[in-house]
C-alpha cells in the first residue's frame, strides 16, 4: 500500500492556496501562499490562532478539500482525494454508533474490501496497541471520552497509512486526560514512525509532541514561521517542565499572541 | 429471571430488565385493567349500552367464537392489513428515499404530501366503499392510504438526517457513496423507520375498522357496527378488546424488532 521507495510519506505543500466562496458573501481567503515539506517519518505540529487555516490545511493534505491554487503531493504522488495512503484523526471521535469498538476499528478496512474477519484481526492488534482490548464488543457510547478517542485512533492505525493526519484530536478531552493521550500518541507513534502532522491550539502540546512546529498567521492563512524542536526522543512528560521547553512555547506564543488578541477584539 | 433479589425487594425486582419482570408487569397492569372494567360495570356504572361486565364480554364473545363468526371476522380483518400494510410500508420506504435523494422532487411534493397526511382519511371511507364496492379492495385502498404517510415522512427524515461527521470521516476513509449510505445514513435511519412504522400501524387499525363500518361482508369493524346497530354492547366490546390485543401484539413485535435491528440503542 506504500508508494514508491523514498518518496513514501513525503508530503510536499506548494504555493498553497484555498479561497472560499461563499454565496453572496465576499469571498474568504483561508490559506495564501503555503509551502511546507514533511519529511518521512516526521512528526509535524500545526499551531495558529483560530481562523489561521489550521484545520482547513489539514482536510487539503487528506484531499478532503481541493487547493484553489498550488499543488499538494503525498508520496510523490498528487493529491486528488482521500487515499488509502492517509488516514485522518478528526476533533470529534466520529465513531459508528451502531458498530461495536472492533468493528469501529475495523472500518477503514472493511472500506478497502477487506474481508470482516481478516479486518477484525487487524483491528484487534491496534486495539491492544490503544489499551483497549478487552473493550472490542462494547458499543461507543459505553466507552469514556478518551476511550472513544483512542479507538478513533486505532482505526487510523489500522489501515496502515503511510500519513497519519489529526485535527485537533485531544481537544474534547480534559487536561489530565490529554497530557497522558499525548504520551501514549508519542509512544505509539515511536513503534513505526509514520509521517504525522498533527493540528493542536496548544502550544506546550505541539511543542512536546513535534520535530518542528509549523506556526500559521491567520486571514490570510500563511506559513509565519517553522520552529525546529530540537528536545531528544524518547520525551517524557517532565520535559514540559524545564526551562528550554518554556522558551520555545514563549516565543511561538509570541509569534501569534497579537493575532489571538486581535481576534478577541482586544487589539 | 430466576428469584427477585433479596436487597430492594419485589418492587426493585419488577422494575429490572429481566423477560420474568416484564411478563409480569404486562400481565399485571392487564390484570389491574380488568378489576377496573369489573368495578366500574358493576358498582359505578348503570348503563347497560356503555358498559357490560368483563364476564359477559367474554360470553358474548365465547358464543361468536363457537358459531365461527369470531373466526370469519378476525380472518378478513388480518386479511386486509396483511395485504394492505407491507404495500403502504415498502411504498413508503420507497417513497421516501426518493423524497430524501432529490430535493426538488422532495421541495415539490411536500405541500401535496403535508396535505395529505394532515388530512382525515377515513372521511373517504364512504366514497371507497361506493368506488371499490363492499370487498376488500376498499378496506386496501384505505389502509395504505392511512398508513403510507407517516412511513413516507419518516424515512425521509431519517435518510437526511445523517451527521456530516460521520459522513465526511467515511470519505476521509475513502467510502464510495454506495459505501457511505450502508455503513452511515442507513442504519442511522433504522430508528426512525420503525418508529414510521408504528405510527403506521396505529394508523392502519383505524383506517381498516372504519371502513369496514361503511359496508362491508365480514371484518371486525363490520362485526362492531352490526352488533351496534342491535344493541349488542358485550359482543362490541368483546371485539374491541381483540383490537386492542393486536395493538399490544404489534407494539412488542415492534419493539423486539428495533432491538434487534438497532442494538446499540439499547441500555447498557
Amino acid at each position: 500500500m506504500t508508494a514508491t521507495g523514498n518518496e513514501s510519506g513525503r508530503i510536499v505543500v506548494e504555493d498553497v492556496d484555498l479561497v472560499f466562496h461563499p454565496p453572496r458573501r465576499e469571498p474568504v481567503v483561508a490559506l495564501e501562499g503555503v509551502d511546507l515539506t514533511v519529511e518521512p517519518g516526521e512528526f509535524v505540529c500545526v499551531v495558529g490562532a483560530s481562523g489561521s487555516g489550521k484545520s482547513t490545511l489539514l482536510r487539503l493534505l487528506d484531499g478532503l478539500l481541493k487547493p484553489t491554487g498550488g499543488t499538494i503531493t503525498s508520496g510523490g504522488v498528487p493529491v486528488t482525494g482521500p487515499s488509502p495512503d492517509q488516514a485522518m484523526v478528526f476533533q470529534s471521535d466520529n465513531l459508528l454508533p451502531w458498530s461495536t469498538v472492533v468493528d469501529n476499528a475495523a472500518y477503514g478496512l472493511t472500506l478497502k474490501g477487506m474481508r470482516r474477519s481478516a479486518a477484525r484481526k487487524a483491528a484487534m492488534r491496534q486495539l491492544e496497541l490503544v489499551g483497549l482490548a478487552g473493550h472490542e464488543k462494547q458499543y461507543p457510547r459505553q466507552l469514556s471520552g478518551g476511550m472513544r478517542q483512542r479507538v478513533n485512533i486505532a482505526r487510523a492505525l489500522a489501515v496502515d497509512p503511510a500519513v497519519l493526519l489529526l485535527d485537533e484530536p485531544f481537544a474534547a478531552l480534559d487536561a489530565q486526560t490529554r497530557e497522558i493521550m499525548s504520551a501514549e500518541l508519542l509512544r505509539i507513534w515511536s513503534a513505526d514512525r509514520k509521517t504525522v502532522v498533527f493540528v493542536t491550539h496548544q502550544i506546550d502540546e505541539a511543542v512536546y509532541l513535534a520535530d518542528r512546529v509549523v506556526v500559521l498567521s491567520a486571514r490570510p492563512g500563511t506559513v509565519r514561521e517553522i520552529v525546529p524542536v530540537p528536545f531528544e526522543r524518547p520525551r517524557e512528560l517532565p520535559l514540559k517542565r524545564t526551562p528550554q521547553f518554556g522558551q520555545i512555547v514563549d516565543h511561538i506564543w509570541s509569534l501569534i499572541e497579537d493575532e489571538v488578541r486581535s481576534s478577541l477584539g482586544l487589539a | 429471571m430466576s428469584a427477585a433479589p433479596r436487597r430492594g425487594g419485589f418492587l426493585a425486582w419488577l422494575g429490572g430488565a429481566t423477560r420474568g419482570a416484564s411478563v409480569t408487569r404486562l400481565v399485571l397492569s392487564l390484570a389491574l385493567f380488568l378489576v377496573v372494567w369489573q368495578v366500574a360495570a358493576l358498582y359505578l356504572i348503570d348503563n347497560r349500552l356503555l358498559i357490560v361486565p368483563f364476564t359477559e364480554v367474554v360470553s358474548a364473545l365465547s358464543e361468536e367464537i363457537a358459531d365461527g363468526s369470531f373466526a370469519e371476522n378476525l380472518a378478513t380483518t388480518l386479511l386486509e392489513l396483511a395485504i394492505a400494510f407491507p404495500l403502504a410500508v415498502f411504498g413508503g420506504f420507497l417513497i421516501g428515499a426518493i423524497l430524501a435523494g432529490s430535493k426538488p422532487v422532495r421541495q415539490t411534493l411536500d405541500p401535496i404530501l403535508t396535505a395529505m397526511y394532515s388530512l382525515p382519511i377515513v372521511a373517504l371511507a364512504p366514497l371507497f366503499t361506493a368506488g371499490l364496492g363492499f370487498g376488500i379492495a376498499s378496506k386496501v385502498a384505505i389502509v395504505i392510504l392511512m398508513a403510507i404517510f407517516p412511513v413516507i415522512t419518516n424515512t425521509d427524515a431519517g435518510l437526511r438526517s445523517a451527521e456530516p461527521n460521520l459522513v465526511e470521516t467515511a470519505r476521509s476513509y475513502g467510502a464510495t457513496r454506495v459505501q457511505v449510505l450502508k455503513t452511515v445514513t442507513i442504519p442511522h435511519s433504522v430508528p426512525f423507520l420503525v418508529s414510521g412504522v408504528r405510527v403506521a400501524f396505529a394508523r392502519a387499525l383505524v383506517g381498516v375498522i372504519v371502513a369496514e363500518f361503511f359496508g362491508a361482508i365480514a371484518g371486525v369493524g363490520f362485526a362492531i357496527a352490526a352488533a351496534a346497530q342491535s344493541y349488542q354492547t358485550g359482543r362490541l366490546l368483546g371485539y374491541v378488546v381483540v383490537l386492542g390485543l393486536l395493538g399490544l401484539l404489534a407494539s412488542i413485535g415492534l419493539t423486539a424488532l428495533e432491538k434487534r435491528l438497532a442494538p446499540w440503542r439499547e441500555d447498557s
